[in-house]
């Protein structure tokens, strides 16, 4: 009997260490020199020691010691890396044991997965692979003022203030984790994307289960353009007026999101596009969403009209809400188009294994 | 003593050592199996695993990995494999910032690549569904008529569904605006976006039959279920199911304590519609009376723009060829496979006169009947000659299939007298001659829910 314990015992704290073991994420504390540098100067080297590919040394904006690229994308094998004693989110890494939230951009140079493709994410200029696809961000408006140069902060990118004098600055001190309600400035908005809603998951998804996630925010219906730029241009910069996560991918791919381009919303006509920021409906096949009790999903997530304050384990159709994200990854994934899973394997049943988490009765 | 006793001892200690393996082989055995429970638990609380199985949509005609739907155009993807929802369904009206062909310059409706429905010759199906210039990669897609495929009549030339909706007068095929009239004023969950082809088909579901072999005729190992009842309509693919594939779906269920006695298969007097086996009741055969009659009843009042009148009324119930009162008597002499015997228990399936979607006959009728050719009636009245070049005969192509004694050799079996009238052969209704032509047509009292002589009730169904 004491021995049977044992092996009771034994897979229980197994399992408590598995579930508590997972790294803590870091906030920016510490010494200002683990981040900026006066001279960009010791000893006569250059103290700028961050940077990706082919960028300098040379002194940087903010006095900082490395550039975006340079601190989150050190190409190591950790999707989490220790810079200067911070636990910094690696957004390009060689990790074999998964990706953080966002994806990773090693998949479309291919120092990660089944080989390099501009389709496989948002083909960020600073990486420095060009773009032979695209020439602007589809569905966006023409003149789009982006073209391919896209990039992770400022107008022509996602992250910090989306003006042509923004960007990242002064957001990591005042970054505000965990629930983000407000969501009126860069650092209190969801992982810096201004004007974005959401419960930050405290290690941005390194460890994950159905119950340990981010949550997206999202609305019951998307925003409608009807010729009204401020949606999204507002005079503090770029930024969703609907504070969904949909609603920001819809600052770029308008016509992916907007009522009078998807059709279906306010009216019984059928969409002609597929809806993000759209209740999961209650009934027929979503209602059978993911299966059983309705487990979340990280294969085809939803987003939530009310954030929570824990990552929630199970999805309510006719409540939950249809996102972008429900089938892409922000960054990059393995797969072509950003997609979580690989529509275009060559296995019909795992090309729309993601889609049959919502459409349950087309499988 | 001694030495039993060490024997003994020996004994003892060797079935404590058994015993002491067994416990532990068992305990060992407990140990991996609470192990591997525990270790599951935890795991599938951590990574819950998704449920994988093959549903409705992988089993349909479009949904195979390897006959289904694969599009190929110009700016559109060649890696998509095949049945993947992108060959239909543009999710962003474009794929990789441009749309591919065809490019109709705005988004459709349910993300289809093309509008759902234009009209009779102009649909997203038949972008695909088309011998020529099809979507379709090989750029043709055969669908063969119910003659061919059913009746084995491999001879049949028109071989897509475009086709079969194109014919023109004196032919005639299912007229799809007057389909979007019906299923959009009933209370089947269409709407005036539905494409009138959803009236019988779930694209999500429809299987091809023959399964994935559209230029062979069916047979009993390649049967699928290519129908679904417009009245069981949903959007909700696991409500709107097929129709044909599970029991009491079949022409035998729908005959009950009658009979359903299959048509010959073409040129065989031992095979049988519809898959060229022995069965005979119908037990492999969709109940199509059921389903056609959602549609073709006495409550339906349905405007046929190509006749420019209503379409008459179907009670299958009360039919003669249905389920209604048939009885032996003169004029009853029939071919094989029917007999004269069992007349009165016979139940007649919709599909052993009719195409389903179009023929170069008027009213669908099928170019092969009973297992033989020709069938050839052009006009709704049969004022065309018919076998024999006899005049006013050509409904005799279909009704001598198998109704025997209606060509001139045979004499005549139709009754005499046909009241009101008294003259029998003589009267001048029947043969009358005015138009230099001895024969009446069958059509001119033979007809669905027909219960009249020359506007005169004759008391019973004609037809």
């Amino acid at each position: 009997m004491i021995r049977l314990k044992r092996y009771i015992f034994l897979p229980v704290v197994i399992l408590v260490i598995a579930l508590f073991s997972a790294e803590l994420p870091a906030v920016i504390t510490g010494q200002c020199s683990d981040c900026h540098t006066m001279h960009n100067s010791q000893n006569g080297a250059a103290m700028v020691s961050y940077v990706f590919g082919s960028e300098t040394t040379d002194a940087k904006e903010y006095l900082l010691v490395g550039t975006c690229l340079g601190c989150h994308a050190q190409g190591g094998a950790s999707m989490v890396a220790n810079v200067n004693g911070i636990d910094t989110p690696q957004v390009y890494h060689t990790d074999a044991t998964g990706d953080l939230a966002g994806g990773n951009f090693a998949y479309i140079l291919g120092t990660k997965g089944s080989g390099a493709s501009d389709a496989k994410g948002h083909n960020v200029v600073d990486f420095g692979n060009t773009e032979d696809t695209l020439l602007s961000p589809p569905g966006h408006h023409e003149p789009d003022g982006i073209g391919i140069n896209i990039t992770c902060a400022g107008i022509a990118g996602c992250h910090g203030v989306r003006t042509s004098s923004g960007g990242i600055y002064g957001n990591h001190h005042r970054n505000e984790d965990g629930k983000l309600t407000t969501a009126d400035q860069a650092y209190n908005s969801y992982r810096f994307l201004t004007g974005v809603k959401g419960l930050e998951d405290s290690d941005w998804e390194k460890t994950k289960s159905v119950s340990d996630h981010n949550e997206y925010f999202g609305a019951t219906s998307p925003m409608t353009f009807s010729s009204n730029c401020n949606i999204c241009h507002n005079p503090q910069g770029i930024r969703p007026s609907n504070n969904t996560i949909s609603g920001f991918c819809g600052t770029c791919h308008r016509y992916f999101h907007v009522s009078d381009q998807v059709n279906g919303i306010s009216s019984p006509s059928p969409f002609t596009r597929h809806p993000t920021d759209v209740i999961l409906p209650g009934s027929g096949e979503y209602a059978s969403y993911n299966g059983g009790s309705n487990p979340y999903s990280l294969v085809a997530p939803v987003a939530r009209t009310t954030i929570p304050d824990v990552p929630g384990d199970t999805v309510a159709p006719g409540t939950d809400v249809v996102m972008c994200l429900s089938c892409h990854t922000a960054h990059a994934s393995d797969n072509s188009d950003m997609m979580r899973w690989d529509y275009k394997s060559t296995t019909l049943a795992t090309a729309i294994s993601g889609c049959n988490v919502c459409h349950t009765a087309k499988n | 003593m001694r030495g039993r006793e060490s024997t003994g001892m020996r004994r003892r200690h060797n079935e404590e050592y058994i015993m002491d393996t067994v416990k532990s082989s068992t305990f060992y055995k407990l140990k991996t199996l609470l192990l591997t429970i525990l270790s599951s638990l935890a795991l599938s609380g951590m990574y819950y695993i998704e449920p994988a199985n093959a549903g409705t949509y992988l089993n349909s005609a479009h949904g195979n990995s390897t006959y289904g739907v694969k599009r190929s155009a110009s700016g559109f993807p060649t890696d998509y494999t095949k049945g993947l929802c992108g060959h239909c369904h543009e999710q962003h009206s474009s794929v990789d910032g441009s749309e591919p062909e065809p490019i109709d310059g705005s988004p459709s409706t349910y993300e289809l690549f093309y509008s759902n429905y234009v009209n009779q010759t102009d649909n997203i199906c038949f972008q695909c569904h088309k011998d020529i210039s099809s979507y379709q990669t090989g750029g043709s897609l055969v669908n063969r008529s119910y003659s061919f495929r059913a009746g084995g009549w491999t001879a049949d030339s028109l071989n897509d569904l475009l086709e079969a909706f194109s014919v023109a007068s004196p032919g005639s095929s299912h007229y799809l605006d007057n389909v979007t009239t019906l299923i959009t004023a009933k209370s089947w969950n269409y709407t005036s976006d539905s494409n009138p082809c959803d009236a019988c088909h779930n694209p999500h579901a429809a299987q091809g039959d023959p399964v994935g072999a559209p230029n062979s005729a069916k047979s009993s190992g390649t049967r699928g279920w290519p129908v679904s009842r417009p009245s069981l309509h949903s959007e909700d693919n696991s409500v709107w199911g097929l129709w044909g594939d599970s029991s009491g779906e079949k022409m035998s269920d729908y005959a009950g304590v009658l009979t359903y006695q299959a048509p010959y298969r073409y040129n065989s007097t031992t095979t049988y519609e519809p898959d060229g086996s022995t069965t005979q009741n119908g037990s492999n055969l969709t109940d199509y009376v059921t389903f056609c009659t959602d549609c073709h009843n006495t409550t339906n009042t349905i405007y046929s723009t190509t006749l420019g009148r209503n379409l008459r009324a179907v009670d299958w119930t009360a039919a003669k060829h249905g389920k209604g009162a048939a009885v032996l008597d003169s004029a009853s002499d029939i071919f094989p496979p029917y007999q004269d015997a069992q007349l009165g228990n016979y139940v007649m399936s919709c599909t052993d006169c009719h195409e389903p979607h179009g023929s170069t006959n008027v009213f669908f009728i099928r170019g092969e009947v009973n297992g033989s050719v020709p069938v050839t009636v052009l006009t709704e009245a049969g004022t065309n000659d018919g076998p024999g070049s006899r005049c006013n005969s050509e409904w005799t192509y279909l009704c001598g299939k198998c109704h025997k004694r209606l060509v001139s050799s045979d004499g005549h079996a139709h009754p005499s007298f046909i009241p009101p009238d008294t003259e029998g052969c003589s009267d001048a209704s029947c043969h009358s001659g005015d138009d230099g032509c001895i024969y009446t047509s069958c059509g001119t009292c033979h007809y669905h829910e027909s219960d009249t002589v020359f506007g005169t009730p004759y008391g019973e169904k004609l037809f």
